[in-house]
């Protein structure tokens, strides 16, 4: 079955909607990771309009194109401003900015592009190992499971994701709430609607998704002005030397690709935490001499986290795929373009829908290698990035945030609840609280909800003592227990 | 004042808990079971955090968010124009309101020329006629021309 699902997702994936859907993805991946201030979150959410009326593999040919493109494309800033074109790049800046004032920023550019390839590849070959070992797993999971599975999920992404833990659970907790407004799913009482209309079918996903992180980012890049100072950048020479680079440091490619795989598949950990772990593993494989170039345009401190950030998001798509728990902020929206293209994650993706989730891993593979090529060759022209005024975004940046919350909810009350969920992203941004909580719980709410029903009818309280909701508690116990250790370790 | 800010925010939200779990107290117990136990665990969570953002800032360890003055004044003026683009869309739709909106940011914000602001504004206008006329999205004509 795993044989026939993954050739009809070749045929389906080299059909000229689903490779056009992906160039159109990776080209706007390309801008949304070079320029600062733009993220492959912001990439997606403002794509979720306009692609629920396409078919489930052109729209995620796009959106995991994006992603994709977004990983590598990120680096040119961390090169050449000291900026991280996106948060997964944060890590790269470390030896990326100090290459560029060395003049070597051809080779680094080049070895980074040429790793990200090697590691989103990697990750995309996991999700494909991955996805039937699988399937017996998710069909072992009812009712009871699930919700705790829910619960699991939610407190990993609240624990792990912000810096401040316990606002990041109460933001999920929010969002839970949120998930709750509308009709009763048992008895069809109206709740939290105030005697509007506009509420009883709940509140609506796309809104409040572009209120809570698009609008944030539109201030985000107003407040930024102009993207960098600097006027020249040395390039040097270096496609050979950065292809060598990457042949001599080829274990450590590997390495640092399955760190970026385990931490993108552990719900709150992502791909900007793995891209740290590994160059952090970097640092400690190096001695003497070369430890000491760690910091100082090092390239194996680019290496690395180049790895480990493209591999995530192969590894993001494990969790989602196969139980509907994203790993982080990107895959809670790709969540939700899941619910609004009436794709299930979970069992339906590893068994009637299995050609789905197979094509999203060869689009992975492809567009990881597309975007490489694509890095490579527009190396140089990509330096003028730092001539642009981020404030000539935001208009465009509007455009699409009223446009896209309006068609997707056709009433004026939708513009208005997009406004009041960007005054609260903002505040939570402002305080550190993690927004991706928020919305995670809001969309796994409802499903939280109908399990805990069907739990307590099936088995009352006692749903808690089977074997799988007990692991899950003593997980919960232990990611506490390591929130609650690593908050001491700062004090 | 941004930790008083902050306090102010973890009240907000405990006030909405307290509010969520009084409300859903009424209910029968099928619609009331899921909101009572998010209410009451958000209600114990924020008191937990605005306690602790209280503690902080007694012993005035509470060090603000960091922001400067100059990023304040940016960021008000931003959520000021995002205002503008959102009152002139509900005001008078989007064909008119939201060019309008493009054409006064570049001018009065970006400062770039009338030939670039206006052109901005056109190839706005032409988005919004092509997904009308073309693609048969509706879009609001605004409270003042709304029929």
């Amino acid at each position: 079955m795993a044989f026939e699902a993954f050739f009809e997702a070749l045929g389906i994936t080299f059909t000229l909607p689903v490779l056009g859907g992906m160039l159109l993805g990776l080209l706007l991946g390309l801008v949304f990771g070079a320029v600062p201030g733009l993220n492959a979150v912001l990439g997606i959410v403002l794509l979720l309009p306009f692609v629920w009326t396409l078919s489930p593999f052109v729209a995620f040919a796009i959106m995991l194109s994006l992603v994709s493109a977004v990983h590598t494309s990120n680096t040119f800033p961390a090169f050449f401003f000291n900026v991280p074109g996106s948060p997964s790049a944060a890590a790269t800046i470390l030896d990326g900015y100090p290459m560029a004032r060395n003049g070597d920023a051809a080779r680094g550019l080049t070895a980074a592009f040429m790793v990200s390839a090697v590691g989103g590849v990697i990750g995309a070959l996991v999700l494909l190992i991955a996805l039937p070992a699988l399937q017996p797993v998710v069909l072992a999971f009812a009712a009871p499971e699930r919700f705790m599975l829910v619960v699991l999920g939610i407190l990993m992404i609240s624990f792990l994701s912000g810096v401040k833990p316990v606002k990041g659970l109460l933001a999920g907790a929010l969002g839970l709430w949120l998930g709750t407004v509308g009709q009763d799913p048992q008895l069809g009482v109206a709740r939290f609607t105030f005697g509007s209309d506009y509420l009883l079918d709940g509140l609506k996903t796309v809104p409040i998704i572009m209120g809570l992180f698009a609008l944030p980012e539109v201030v985000s890049l107003a407040i930024r002005g102009r993207i960098a100072e600097r006027t020249h950048v040395d390039m040097g020479e270096g496609f050979r030397p950065g292809l060598r680079a990457c042949l001599l440091n080829r274990w450590l490619v590997v390495r640092s690709a399955v760190v970026g795989v385990v931490g993108g598949a552990i719900p709150g950990i992502g791909g900007t935490a793995a891209a740290f772990y590994a160059y952090g593993m970097a640092v400690q494989g190096a001695e003497g001499a070369d430890r000491e170039r760690f910091g100082r345009g090092e390239i194996k401190g680019v290496i690395a986290p180049e790895s480990a950030n493209n591999a995530s998001a192969g590894g993001e798509l494990v969790p989602l795929l196969a139980f509907g728990v994203p790993g982080g902020a990107t895959s809670a929206i790709l969540l939700a373009a899941f619910l609004i293209l009436g794709v299930n994650p979970g069992p339906e993706m590893l068994g009637e829908k299995l050609s789905l989730s197979f094509s999203m891993v060869i689009v992975l593979v492809l567009s990881n290698l597309l975007a490489t090529a694509v890095c490579i060759a527009i190396t140089r022209p990509a330096a003028r990035i730092a001539f642009l005024r981020s404030n000539l975004l935001i208009p465009a940046l509007m455009l699409f945030v009223l446009f896209g919350s309006y068609v997707a909810y056709p009433h004026p009350y939708t513009l208005v609840l997009t406004l009041a969920f960007g005054v609260l992203g903002y505040l939570m941004m402002r305080f550190d609280w993690a927004r991706a909580p928020l919305l995670v719980g809001f969309i796994l709410g409802p499903l939280a909800e109908n399990n805990l029903a069907i739990s307590l009818a099936s088995y009352g309280a006692a749903f808690l003592v089977r074997p799988i909701p007990l692991a899950c508690m003593a997980v919960m116990a232990l990611v506490v227990f390591v929130a609650v250790r690593r908050g001491m370790v700062r004090k | 004042m941004s930790a008083g800010r902050e306090i102010a925010l973890g009240c907000a939200v405990a006030a909405l808990f307290a509010a969520v779990v009084f409300t859903a107290a009424d209910w029968q117990p099928e619609t009331a079971t899921f909101p009572l136990l998010i209410g009451v665990t958000g209600l114990g969570l924020s008191v937990w955090t605005v306690a602790g953002d209280v503690l902080r800032w007694r012993k005035g360890s509470g060090a603000g968010d960091g922001t400067r003055a100059e990023d304040t004044a940016r960021a008000r003026a931003a959520f000021g124009w995002i205002a503008v683009f959102f009152a002139l869309v509900l005001l008078t739709g989007f064909r008119l309101g939201l060019p309008l909106a493009v054409l006064a940011y570049y001018r009065l914000e970006a400062r770039v020329g009338w030939v670039a602001a206006v052109s901005a504004a056109v190839v706005c206008a032409a988005f919004l006629h092509v997904a009308v006329v073309y693609l048969y999205l509706p879009l609001y004509a605004g409270v003042l021309f709304e029929p």
